[in-house]
């Protein structure tokens, strides 16, 4: 089988991930910040050791600044309901995915005004520019991708955030791509709300969304319930983590994430990004020799693209996907949630093929599927 | 030989806590606490030795404390 489609989950792991997964199964079936067993408070304390490392790893504001959820989707649901609950403006870049934009238009409904603000290939000063021309007087949040899921372009986040902050906006950055691709670090930049899966780039499972959020900022909790502590009360607890953690946590998730964090590190975000980058780039060659293929995108590097290539030939992106099925080719087609990004690209009624390798991909797999998609594009 | 427990608000501000006081070569044991003044489920962090000095430095660190209860080890359960 050769897998590509590690931009919605990556499927070979670390065996380091695995261990961590078996280890929190069979050792750690207990409940953390619960008990006062040493068992629970063993496995309280790996869990805060993952938080210490996933807040040093993204320039964060302490273990207790990171928050976990069912997916990255709560995640972003959990700050874009507590900020514009109560209506106002946001603005947004055109490559949202719906995890961002659903629940915009929810909110839209009662009054939430919504800008768009192109991002331009290539070009960060004018991009910057149409999010500075995009804010105005009601805006209370920017949201951005750090790298779009479909077409692999980076807006330039980091200028984005400087620019919220200059406003006085808050800013929430969707790193659902770009987490354990290329270096973020959110006191550097100013971003007062960072979120990411653990089943991406970062190489853990799926069913776990992190929210980083800066100090001192404090949000209305988007689920009520257990806590494990001040139980007499009828209010949620004031800090975080807790604040915004009813229920017992994903404990096997949280201690995966925590070995796919090492791993990332110890490889360096860099030398992954330049790796996938590269097979990318034999992909991306080969594609655009061939008359039967449309790119949507310049040739793929790391200062202006995450590793996700979208293309179409002459099939459907459906048919596509199926016809590398039928040779053990894992790819994905179709619209990958992101409508927004597809209307900029006039694929809204195509969708696209989309290929995104991971860390683990090899040179023959490229090879492989370049010579599968060969054998398909002779079929028609 | 007095030991004092201070009461955090989870168990995440208790590991905080700890960590920051072992780096200051202060040891201190994590408990899970009773229903302290109506207070409910929660977690603290007991010190045996140097209490006022752990008490200074959770205060510099920002931690916010709930209680603070002095107890004999005798009485330690």
């Amino acid at each position: 089988m050769i897998y590509l489609d590690n931009s919605a989950t990556s499927f070979i792991k670390p065996s380091s991930v695995k261990n961590a997964m078996l280890e929190a199964v069979n050792k750690y079936s207990v409940n953390p910040g619960r008990g006062n067993y040493k068992l629970s408070l063993e496995l309280s304390e790996k869990i805060y050791e993952t938080r210490n490392n996933i807040s040093e790893f993204f320039g964060g504001y302490g273990a207790e600044n990171v928050v976990f959820f069912a997916s990255c989707t709560v995640a972003i649901n959990q700050v874009i309901f507590s900020l514009l609950g109560d209506g106002g403006h946001v603005v947004v870049s055109d490559l949202e995915h719906n995890a961002v934009m659903r629940p915009l238009y929810k909110l839209r409904e009662k009054g939430l005004k919504i800008s768009f603000a192109e991002v331009c290939e290539k070009d960060k000063d004018k991009t910057l520019d149409n999010f500075r021309k995009a804010i105005n007087k009601d805006t209370k949040l920017i949201v951005c991708t750090a790298g779009s899921n479909v077409f692999g372009i980076r807006p330039p986040f980091e200028r984005i955030a400087a620019l919220a902050n200059l406003y006085g906006i808050k800013i929430l950055v969707d790193a659902s791509q770009a987490a354990g691709i290329i270096d973020i670090n959110m006191r550097e930049s100013g971003i007062d709300y960072l979120c990411f899966p653990a089943h991406k780039g970062l190489y853990g499972i799926m069913g776990l969304g992190v929210l980083m959020i800066k100090e001192g900022e404090t949000l209305t909790p988007l689920v009520y319930g257990g806590t494990g502590v001040e139980s007499i009360s009828e209010s949620q607890p004031l800090l975080p983590p807790e604040r915004y953690e009813s229920g017992t946590l994903n404990v096997p998730g949280i201690i995966a994430l925590n070995e796919g964090v090492k791993f990332v590190k110890s490889k360096g975000v860099f030398r992954i990004h330049k790796w996938e980058t590269e097979r990318l780039k034999e992909i991306y060659y080969y594609l655009k020799g061939n008359k039967r293929v449309k790119l949507y995108t310049d040739i793929p590097d790391t200062e202006n693209y995450l590793p996700v290539l979208s293309f179409n030939t002459d099939f459907p992106s459906e048919r596509m996907a199926e016809l590398y099925g039928e040779k053990g080719v894992c790819i994905r087609s179709g619209l990958h949630c992101a409508p927004v990004a597809h209307k900029k690209y006039g694929t809204l009624n195509v969708g696209t093929v989309r290929i995104s390798p991971s860390a683990f991909t090899s040179v023959n797999d490229v090879r492989e599927f370049i010579r599968i998609t060969g054998q398909i594009l002779k079929l028609n | 030989m007095k030991s004092t427990l201070y009461i955090l608000g989870s168990v995440t501000y208790a590991l905080k806590a700890k960590n920051i006081l072992f780096q200051n070569g202060i040891k201190v044991y994590i408990e899970k606490v009773k229903n302290h003044q109506g207070f409910g489920c929660g977690y603290g962090v007991r010190v045996n030795r140097d209490s006022e000095r752990a008490l200074s430095i959770l205060k510099n660190s920002g931690f916010k404390i709930i209680a603070v209860v002095k107890e004999n080890e005798d009485d330690i359960p």
